[in-house]
């Protein structure tokens, strides 16, 4: 073959390229995660290549009320953007009026969680996000219909034909609506510029993180880690008898009453009210619950017990949990510009 | 050779011909559904607010609106991509800008303050200076401004057409997945639209919802007083403002002639538009030019600053000749406890505002 073949052989390949892959840098573009300093990538389970377009497309569906049955809510409306993606309630208000069983996480570094809700009833959250969608005291939308309006949408119908070469469909409902939650990450707080060196702590708050880490409360056996939270199921003595049994509700397992995740403290001053019901409004209450150390259950923590904290040390306390707030997070994705 | 190469040329024919196939199929899918039926956009205005003559040629729809939202925060817009409207228009000020002068793509500042975003379908004339008549108009300048965006706008259609994101988008808003500037202008112009803010404590206050404090509530009478802060000509009613242009007295000479420079009338020199004082607190600085950090500053402008000489001084500064109004400290205190009353939080922190990139 001669230099000038070869030379017509290279243009048509290169020519038979790009038509192959039409506009591939605005479409293909892979997601730029802000990954905060010392946080692993998150997991994207391997289903797919997490795009720009695909998180742009999860987040219209994220603040879209058209997904509930009066078209009057959006999972943002019980998960406020400006409140780490948490309610100001204790049991957010569904469709009619109807009310629900229990606290709206945070969604804030949820591309971390190992298992979705409170007693771990859902393995990813692809599978989650349909549980609100469809819950009758939630979103109350019938699951077809919601994919149906998402078919016949025209906007969504064109972005995802871009994005996914198909039709909106489950899958592409429940995989572009967990992009956008997976790049919810926040780990830029006064607690991580302390850690890094960055800022300092006042006394109080110092104080606060000495006592957070220390044996006298063994706060962080289970808030650990750079979420703080080992992720485990505890039973912490907020009630001798849980309407809500926790755990159990998914084993089945006595030894499981009463027991929830371990929330992640990221945020968590923004994310009131507390406990699995939301039946402590404040921080106060939260640390002056753990001080007393709960309720008698048989399935209670060991680690749950009278701490005897003076009141300047519950109040150090709460001021080392208020440096765990990360506007930047809040402004990135709430008032972002 | 020449075989291979009449191989390879026929090949390439039938690769064209099933590409080009494939990108007809998406055009077709994209097209099918339903036409252009746009939903009519139900403006949830306050009820103690007057009706919003809205425009004839450019009606509210969801999806235009919609539209808008992302085309407000489209950092396609700007020469280099890396501005939107929402960066000089940032919700948490009110969507105003917290530097006196924003700042261009190219690192220039422009000589006025950025207006915040508020109630504006009551107003008729847009820009501190009134050059604009409406919306539309007022949302195709700061694209083509070499000081702030830099763009062209032929370039920056083309880039949005180029961007999945919005044929479909603007199909299902106006009818063409054909973008032209018009459109984007109408589009955001809708957005702005429905930027209403009528919740503030000030609102819930006359809705009879909750209680003034003392301080408030005779701030408010002072707003109100002739012979008090007499700040009702201008600001009074439920929008705080009434759409005019006056001339404040900031200035003995000026050095910016405002309206006089758009009109071309000398009696309109030194006069600004009128600007609404909703969420006061969040758009500092002040001022047509910002010259003012604190609402201290402004008070005390009012109270004891004002040029009394500076040409076309409005006649209602009725006390200029005094220097102002000369308010008491405690009565700044009142009066400034009642413009901190016009804060509504729910209006910066709505969702429908935000980014939705």
């Amino acid at each position: 073959m001669s230099h000038r073949n070869k030379y017509v052989l290279f243009c048509i390949l290169v020519w038979l390229f790009s038509c192959s892959q039409p506009k591939k840098d605005v479409k293909d573009k892979p997601h730029t995660f802000h990954i905060p300093v010392g946080f692993k990538h998150p997991d994207l389970l391997g289903v797919d290549s997490i795009t720009d377009f695909k998180v742009k497309i999860g987040k219209r569906m994220f603040f879209d009320k058209n997904l509930s049955s009066t078209k009057e809510l959006s999972c943002a409306s019980c998960h406020i953007p400006s409140q780490a993606f948490s309610d100001t309630i204790a049991i957010s208000d569904g469709v009619l009026g109807r009310k629900g069983f229990r606290n709206a996480p945070s969604l804030a570094n949820v591309a971390y969680q190992p298992v979705m809700f409170v007693d771990g009833g859902s393995p990813t959250i692809e599978m989650q996000v349909v549980a609100p969608i469809t819950d009758s005291n939630e979103m109350n939308m019938d699951y077809l219909e919601a994919i149906n309006y998402l078919a016949n949408d025209s906007i969504y119908r064109s972005w995802s034909m871009v994005a996914y070469g198909r039709v909106p469909d489950a899958y592409v409902f429940t995989r572009s609506i967990a992009a956008y939650q997976r790049t919810l990450l926040s780990g830029d707080a006064k607690y991580d510029q302390v850690v890094q060196g960055d800022a300092s702590f006042t006394e109080e708050e110092q104080r606060g993180y000495d006592l957070f880490f220390s044996d006298k409360t063994n706060c962080s056996s289970c808030h650990s880690g750079n979420l703080f939270t080992n992720y485990t199921y505890q039973n912490i003595g907020l009630y001798t008898t849980y309407s809500d049994s926790g755990r159990m509700r998914i084993t089945l397992n006595e030894e499981d009453r009463g027991k929830f995740k371990v929330p992640s403290l990221r945020n968590v001053a923004l994310t009131y009210p507390y406990m699995h019901d939301g039946s402590k409004a404040t921080l106060e209450e939260v640390v002056s619950f753990f001080d007393r150390g709960g309720k008698d259950h048989p399935n209670k923590s060991e680690l749950i017990k009278p701490l005897h904290l003076t009141e300047q040390e519950q109040k150090d306390i709460v001021s080392f949990l208020h440096t765990l707030t990360d506007k930047k997070f809040i402004e990135r994705h709430a008032v972002n510009y | 050779m020449r075989l291979i190469i009449n191989i390879l040329v026929a090949l390439l024919a039938v690769f064209m011909f099933s590409c080009k196939e494939k990108e007809d199929n998406i055009t077709q899918t994209t097209k099918q559904p339903q036409g252009y039926t746009p939903t009519p956009y139900q403006l949830n205005l306050p009820q103690h607010f007057p009706q919003m003559p809205l425009p004839m040629d450019n009606p509210l729809t969801e999806e235009g609106v919609e539209l808008g939202r992302y085309l407000f925060y489209e950092k396609k817009l700007s020469g280099d991509n890396t501005m939107s409207c929402g960066s000089c228009h940032k919700p948490d000020a009110g969507f105003s800008d917290d530097r006196q002068f924003s700042i261009g793509i190219d690192g220039m500042q422009g000589n006025r303050q950025a207006m915040p975003i508020v109630n504006l379908g009551y107003a008729q004339k847009f820009f501190w200076d009134g050059r604009s008549n409406s919306l539309t108009e007022q949302a195709l300048e700061p694209v083509r401004d070499p000081i702030e965006f830099h763009e062209n706008w032929v370039n920056a259609v083309s880039e949005l057409q180029a961007d999945p994101l919005y044929p479909p988008m603007f199909e299902k808003a106006f009818g063409t997945s054909t973008i032209d500037s018009i459109l984007v202008a109408k589009a955001i112009a809708q957005f702005e639209l429905t930027m209403i803010s009528g919740n503030s404590k000030f609102d819930q206050w006359i809705k009879r919802e909750v209680a003034f404090t003392t301080d408030e509530l005779n701030g408010y009478n002072l707003f109100n007083a002739l012979g008090g802060g007499d700040c009702l000509h201008c600001h009074g009613g439920t929008l705080t403002t009434d759409h005019s242009f006056q001339n404040n007295g900031l200035d003995e000479f000026l050095t910016d002639l405002g309206l006089g420079a758009v009109t071309g009338d000398p009696s309109d020199n030194g006069k600004f538009k009128v600007p609404s004082l909703r969420n006061i607190a969040l758009t500092a600085p002040y001022m047509h030019d910002g010259r003012f950090n604190t609402l201290d500053e402004v008070i005390d402008f009012y109270s004891t600053g004002v040029h009394a000489n500076s040409p076309n001084i409005s006649p209602n500064m009725e006390f200029a000749a005094d220097g102002g109004v000369n308010l008491t400290p405690q009565e700044k205190v009142e009066l400034k406890a009642f413009l901190l009353t016009l804060t509504d939080t729910s209006f910066i922190n709505n969702p429908d505002f935000q980014d939705p990139h």
